[in-house]
């Protein structure tokens, strides 16, 4: 007993400091529910995506420590955009202050303070964020995701029965299964391609991975943003006749699921305010980049120059590669000089499919250079490489291909602009083939016919000055032929038309 | 001053630790001490270095017979008594890990796979209802018995401190595996693909064969098992 009392008196003295501690800590009405309110609970609540439910003091005590390590290491709230010139509008991070508000309520124990100061839950509406669209779309079938495989990638084709065209000011998914939708793409077909695709493949909608040359593309959303609202009084165009096709990305997560999810219109009696497109560097998700990561290679570099023909608004940016990507940059150099990084990640994330909203357009004048930077991680030690031991790796579809852009959405005065700008994008793709073609990387087609074989022999006798090279006056003549072949139908649209 | 604060125990044994040593800390909480204005119980920090599994086992020799616990269908079991099993697997798991439901089919796998070699797995949970478990269980397809540990009696025994994460018993009651299932999980957030290691696999492999297990401790990701809170009335001055 003696030594108890004398432990007793000893553990005083250590929880004195503790207690005087406490006094002035952070408590969790005060301090820590404002940030969870904000920033966690929109997909931390029961029915979204969020694993488990952040909603009140005793949930967020019981995920203290988990949530310090992730708010320190960043992993969470979700957001890879290193902070850099231009301030974005949708910016999910923590402030440095509020991390470590986070961990010294964890190191005072969790106090959770006055609850009378805990400020109200936000209001979520129970289904649609943004009110009751004008039209909802849902997938015809339920499709079944089963509870463990690799991802899936899975389109389904929604009719839209448009009698007239449309002007759409907003678009919001709502997911069938939130536990397992991890982000979509948007398409429109008014070819019915999309519709044979579906009747060929016996189960709901078709494999994600087929091509989408042919089909518009009009955005997407992934886990955790807000409905797509367009700035600036822009908007999509929807052709009647148009089906939707959805690009649902499914995660297993070791339960099987059905998912019948839907996409909600909101259409505006306004066309859009002003012309705009998307800016992909290079185009196509790099097909003609010519990527070939060899086996191992730690640090795999991809770069592409793009040059704008005509004056620019950019609004929003978005990145996307595969599994092995790590660091993206892209870098505007105006024709004064001046540099902006308009997105730079050295964490890209596969898993996180974003779009960078700037807070202001970002004025891009004729003549601005856009550099496109891609490092990829093909070796051993990267834990998200798909493959194992690593193997090379060339532009592809499959998860364990690669390929790499960054797409600025852009904005324009006039028509014309937003034309020539796309003209560029056709001759840099164009340009991009004839490199190709002239490396021997036939490949980069997925196809060596003899149309191929009469390209390559045409390309050399371009080569007047016999250097070996085509200088660009030299090249004109394949950019037209190219051009006038037809050629680039088979990657569908540059950018919105 | 205010005194109606209440102290995680697990933090106190933190700070405690080096200064008293582990002998010290278990006498001091058996012998039940009230200051002013604490009050703690008596619980053993849940180890987490390698050299636990050496601590522990001096633990689970002394505690093991007395371990008993409800199952999902009320009955009372004692998973550390010897029933003439040649090992015994315990996942430690809780229903909103998004991790160890990840793991579900594989767990399944391995309940099937070394069930024919006379191996018992039991489920365990510290954090859940029954009524969550049961929906958890048939959710997520998990045929294995689960067991309600909602005192984190038998979890604190080998030290195990995340969820999903499993320990092998030998017949003897040894701890001869405690840590990861495989090395799918690096870290919140990052998962690869497939698995490069299986270490729990590996672990029953060498048990069953007999052999030393090479990797007795690995470290498990996965959502934090808690203490549970002092449960005597909150204390003023």
């Amino acid at each position: 007993m003696n030594l108890s009392s004398k432990s007793a008196t000893f553990l005083c003295f250590l929880l004195l400091p503790l207690q005087g501690a406490e006094e002035k800590s952070v408590t969790f009405s005060k301090d820590i529910a404002p940030i969870i309110f904000e920033n966690c609970t929109t997909c931390h609540r029961p029915g979204q995506i969020g694993p488990f439910s952040l909603t009140d003091y005793k949930t967020v005590k019981r995920r203290a420590k988990q949530i310090v390590e992730v708010t320190e290491d960043r992993t969470m709230p979700p957001w890879h955009a290193d902070p850099g010139d231009v301030k974005f509008s949708n910016d999910r991070s923590l402030s440095p202050e509020q991390i470590k508000l986070l961990a010294d309520w964890v190191t005072a124990d969790r106090p959770e303070g006055d609850p009378a100061e805990t400020p109200p839950f936000p209001e979520f509406h129970d289904k649609w964020q943004i009110g009751e669209p004008d039209q909802i779309a849902t997938m015809a079938e339920p499709f079944t995701v089963p509870a463990e495989g690799r991802d899936i990638y899975r389109s389904f084709v929604i009719p839209m029965n448009l009698e007239e065209d449309r002007w759409v000011e907003a678009i919001e998914f709502l997911p069938g299964a939130p536990e397992v939708v991890h982000h979509i793409l948007y398409f429109l077909d008014t070819s019915g391609k999309a519709r044979r695709y579906d009747a060929e493949d016996k189960r709901p909608g078709f494999n994600g991975l087929k091509s989408t040359a042919g089909f518009g593309y009009i955005g997407g959303w992934d886990v955790g943003t807000e409905p797509t609202e367009l700035p600036h009084g822009l908007r999509f165009f929807i052709p009647k006749g148009s089906d939707l096709i959805v690009q649902i990305h499914y995660h297993p997560n070791g339960k099987e699921l059905t998912d019948q999810s839907s996409v909600g219109f909101h259409y505006s009696d306004k066309p859009t305010a002003r012309p705009w497109t998307i800016i992909q560097v290079p185009p196509h998700f790099g097909q003609l980049q010519g990527i070939d990561i060899k086996a191992g290679e730690k640090e795999h570099i991809e770069e592409a120059s793009f040059i704008l023909p005509e004056d620019c608004e950019t609004f929003a940016v978005n990145a996307h590669a595969h599994h092995l990507a790590k660091r993206m940059e892209l870098t505007a150099t105006l024709p004064d000089g001046k540099i902006i990084r308009l997105l730079r990640t050295t964490r890209w994330d596969f898993r996180w499919q974003e779009d960078y909203s700037f807070e202001k357009p970002v004025k891009l004048p004729a003549g601005t250079r856009l550099d496109m930077l891609i490092s990829y991680d093909n070796s051993a030690s990267n834990p998200n490489n798909p493959t194992n031991p690593p193997k090379d790796v060339r532009w592809g579809p499959q998860t364990t291909d690669e390929m790499g852009s960054i797409t600025l959405a852009a904005m324009f005065d006039t028509k014309d602009q937003k034309n020539a700008t796309h003209d560029a994008l056709r001759v840099f793709l164009v340009n991009q083939l004839i490199d190709r073609l002239w490396e021997g990387r036939a490949d980069v087609l997925g196809s060596k016919n003899k149309q191929l074989q009469d390209s390559v022999q045409m390309l050399k006798a371009l080569d007047s000055d016999k250097d070996s090279k085509l200088s660009p006056k030299e090249r004109i003549p394949a950019i037209l032929f190219i051009q006038g072949s037809g050629f680039l139908k088979r990657f569908g649209a540059i950018g919105f038309e | 001053m205010t005194g109606n604060r209440s102290f995680n125990l697990c933090e106190i044994n933190k700070i405690l630790a080096p200064i008293l040593g582990t002998t010290l800390i278990v006498k001091i909480q058996s012998s039940i001490l009230l200051s002013s204005a604490v009050i703690f119980l008596g619980f053993n920090q849940p180890v987490l270095a390698e050299e636990g599994v050496e601590r522990a086992e001096r633990f689970l020799n002394i505690e093991k017979g007395r371990i008993r616990l409800k199952d999902a269908s009320g009955k009372l079991v004692e998973p550390l008594a010897n029933h003439g099993q040649k090992a015994t697997v315990l996942f430690f798991l809780t229903t909103e890990c998004p991790i160890g439901n990840l793991y579900s089919p594989e767990i399944n796998r391995i309940v099937e796979h070394y069930k024919k070699q006379g191996v018992t797995c039991h489920a365990v949970y510290a954090h859940e209802t029954l009524a969550e478990i049961k929906k958890h269980r048939s959710e997520y397809k998990l045929s294995l018995s689960a067991l309600l540990d909602p005192e984190v009696k038998l979890a604190k025994l080998p030290g195990a401190t995340v969820m999903p994460e499993a320990c092998v018993l030998g017949q003897d009651g040894k701890i001869l595996y405690r840590g990861r299932i495989d090395d799918r999980a690096v870290k919140f957030g990052t998962v690869r693909m497939e698995p490069r290691v299986q270490d729990l696999r590996l672990a029953l492999d060498a048990v069953l064969a007999g052999k030393p297990v090479a990797q007795k401790f690995t470290k498990p990701i996965g959502c934090y098992i808690s203490c549970p809170e002092p449960s005597l009335p909150k204390q003023s001055k």
